[in-house]
């Protein structure tokens, strides 16, 4: 029975969440400002936070730096649209992922589902990942598309190892290439484009139609999990 | 020095001795002509003289002449006194013939001096006359003005409002009154009884007045003294000129501010209505279906159920967009929006704007043609993805049942060019510039599937802001159907050159 805590000053949001989740099987706490939610972290800390970044008494980003100091579980943050340098600066504090207001609920269970089940206690590296078309073996390197086998560069093998561990989950642009490329290079967001183009193509994967490799314009991308999710 | 110069240095020099080194020639011709009247000789040579010097000079060179003649040519040879009347009779008739054509002469010039100083007036004046009329505003007209004045810049200067008079060094020096009479003069509220009486304030303080019907504009001060020629009658004629295009300009700034008061009253008018039907009536459907299942719930089935909530969910998503929209608007009206662009792909934008397009794409369907190839574009995603979105939402509003609406990308030179085409009832020429305007609808009232009319502005402000172009054509495949025509929406992005291609070499394995 997983614990989901959310902290958000709206009654009637927290209300429909808590109506929503609950019947989803989870188990849900509420505070309604930033000082309760941290309080309530700590005391009886959660499997995963929901965050809203609109926040009466603290900032939403002083919020989750104080979580990410002693709460390591996944986060998710809620915020409004058109404020990409929110969501990016509260990916690289630390938030995991982010759904933007207003949202139906299928989106947040989504994002919910998928990032417990890779904090979970039974998580192991994928090792293979296999669809009608492609196979992933992860352990040999190998691509194989249509039965025919494809050869990746270093590089590009640690781009899709990276997306495929977090399948269905967002990983940032600047985590790609910090971890990537290095610390000095997390601005150069165009060697990230170009590489994910080459694995697009390498996959058979149409950007304008993705059936593996989502883009979120200005913040990451997401390896999209097979339809049977 | 020139010929000119050289000359006038030996002046007298040459008034006295020019008849003297003139009697050889007078020798030679006596020689030829032995009963020629000599002293007519030596007065042509006077009065040649004379047209060229000054009256002063023409007497001396008359005095010179007739000795010299006298000296060689009269009765007693050697000697230059006067000895007979008809010697007095000589030297009277060259002197005055001296003194009436040198001042014959001397007027003369000064006439076609005077003539010249009034055609250089009026030359000033006909540019000034050029430029005025162009000028658009109150600061144009005075910067005219001080070109027009540029020949006599040492000797006038042109004050307004704007002059910082301490560093002013031509204020301080031509102008002996003292700074706040200036700044006095200059603040006058003007009134039809103070406008009659500035001919006297401007005798009083040595000042011309360059004004409109409601204030002072500037204070010309001329030393006159010190300019040599200024008709006078031309310099207050264009005087008049400037401020008959001050009062202009003034009347054109007021008529601005009132178009512009004007404008923005309608706007708000249009935006309390927009907002006002716009907001109403999503939730009146919202209202009405969630009162009805809470009424009676028990009494409908699971499917009608389903089906009110279904459409309380689709006003809220409309109401949403509609939100959206007003915000973007205003953030363009203000001149807020702030680009955060960054390199995307024309594949990624299209991919989210079908997502997002998605619920809405019931009863028409998307053909996406983009050309293989296509560089990045260096732009804010968000904005591009609502623009692209707007069009092909108001593309569906048009399009008939089981049409579709064509997306096609392409480059053409340095721009990439997005064409959104639908089949649907199209957009006659007259409409095409107007659909852009903000609230413009196709429908009026409450049947306005048009939406709340921002879509197209909307779009538009977006592209324009990252320097680009939209505008609307016929679509060229449907050119054969009256009814429904279709049309082609056309946004053109500049493409910026994208430096990766050489990094990448260095970055790979």
């Amino acid at each position: 029975m997983s614990k989901i805590l959310i902290i958000d000053d709206e009654p009637q949001i927290r209300r429909f969440l808590q109506i929503g989740l609950t019947a989803q099987g989870y188990v849900i706490h509420e505070a309604e400002n930033g000082r309760q939610g941290l309080a309530m972290a700590a005391e009886t800390p959660p499997d995963l936070i929901i965050l809203d970044m609109g926040l009466p008494d603290l900032d939403g980003q002083v919020v989750l730096k104080k979580l990410r100091d002693f709460f390591h579980a996944p986060i998710i943050v809620l915020s409004v649209r058109n404020r990409e340098s929110e969501i990016v600066q509260a990916l690289d504090t630390g938030a995991n992922d982010y759904v933007v207001k207003p949202f139906g609920i299928q989106e947040l269970l989504a994002r919910i589902r998928g990032l417990i089940k890779a904090f979970g206690p039974s998580v192991e590296t994928v090792q293979k990942y296999q669809d009608e078309r492609i196979l992933i073996e992860l352990q040999e390197r190998k691509l194989t598309v249509d039965g025919e086998v494809i050869k990746l560069s270093r590089k590009e093998f640690e781009l899709l190892k990276r997306l495929i561990n977090n399948a269905g989950r967002l990983v940032t642009q600047q985590q790609l290439l910090r971890e990537i490329w290095g610390g000095t290079h997390v601005e150069d967001t165009h060697y990230l484009r170009i590489f994910i183009a080459r694995l697009r193509t390498k996959l058979g994967d149409d950007p304008s139609n993705p059936r593996y490799i989502e883009t979120e314009p200005g913040v990451g991308y997401r390896f999209l999990p097979s339809v049977e999710n | 020095m020139s010929i000119e110069q050289h000359i006038r240095k030996f002046a007298y020099p040459i008034a006295i001795l020019f008849p003297w080194l003139l009697t050889p020639i007078a020798f030679l011709i006596t020689d030829y002509l032995p009963n020629t009247n000599v002293q007519l000789l030596y007065l042509v040579m006077v009065v040649f003289i004379s047209i060229n010097v000054t009256v002063e000079l023409a007497v001396i060179n008359a005095l010179s002449s007739f000795f010299a003649y006298s000296f060689f040519f009269a009765e007693s040879d050697g000697s230059i006194l006067i000895h007979g009347q008809e010697d007095v009779l000589t030297i009277l008739l060259f002197v005055f013939s001296a003194i009436i054509v040198g001042y014959v002469s001397t007027k003369q010039k000064r006439n076609v001096q005077k003539i010249r100083e009034r055609e250089f007036m009026t030359d000033i004046e006909l540019e000034l006359l050029e430029e005025l009329p162009k000028a658009q505003n109150t600061e144009e007209v005075i910067a005219a003005m001080r070109d027009a004045l540029k020949p006599w810049r040492e000797n006038c200067v042109l004050i307004t409002d704007a002059d910082n008079w301490v560093t002013h060094p031509m204020i301080r020096r031509i102008t002996n009154l003292r700074k706040t009479y200036l700044e006095e003069l200059l603040k006058l509220r003007l009134t039809p009884e103070v406008i009659a009486n500035i001919p006297d304030l401007e005798q009083e303080y040595d000042v011309y007045f360059l004004y409109n019907s409601q204030q002072v504009i500037g204070l010309l001060r001329i030393a006159t003294e010190n300019i040599q020629y200024l008709p006078k009658d031309i310099f207050l004629l264009l005087l008049r000129q400037v401020n008959i295009s001050l009062e202009r300009t003034r009347l054109a700034a007021d008529l601005e501010k009132e178009k512009t008061a004007k404008e923005n009253e309608l706007l708000r008018s249009a935006l309390l209505s927009s907002v006002s039907h716009d907001f109403r009536t999503p939730l009146t459907t919202m209202i009405g279906a969630t009162s009805t299942v809470i009424e009676f719930g028990e009494h409908l089935d699971k499917q009608q159920t389903r089906e009110l909530l279904d459409t309380v969910l689709e006003e809220a998503q409309r109401l949403n967009r509609y939100t959206q929209n007003l915000l973007d608007m205003t953030r363009l009206g203000f001149g807020q929006l702030q680009l955060e662009c960054d390199w995307v792909s024309v594949e990624e934008i299209m991919g989210v704007v079908k997502k997002r397009l998605r619920p809405l794409l019931i009863h028409n369907f998307l053909k996406e043609d983009i050309d293989p190839d296509l560089p990045p574009l260096y732009v804010h995603a968000a904005l591009l993805e609502q623009a692209i979105f707007n069009v092909v939402d108001n593309a569906i509003k048009f399009s008939p049942v089981n049409e579709s609406i064509d997306i096609h990308c392409s480059k053409e030179d340095d721009r990439m060019i997005i064409t959104i085409c639908d089949q649907g009832t199209g957009i006659p020429e007259e409409e095409r510039q107007k659909v852009f305007e903000r609230f413009h609808t196709a429908e009026k009232g409450d049947r306005r599937r048009s939406g709340s009319g921002l879509g197209l502005t909307i779009c538009q402000g977006m592209i324009m802001a990252h320097g680009g172009s939209v505008s609307i054509h016929s679509n060229p495949k449907r050119l054969w159907d009256k009814t429904n025509p279709g049309c082609c929406v056309r946004i053109e992005l500049p493409v910026s050159i994208a430096i990766e291609q050489q990094d990448i070499g260095k970055s790979e394995e």
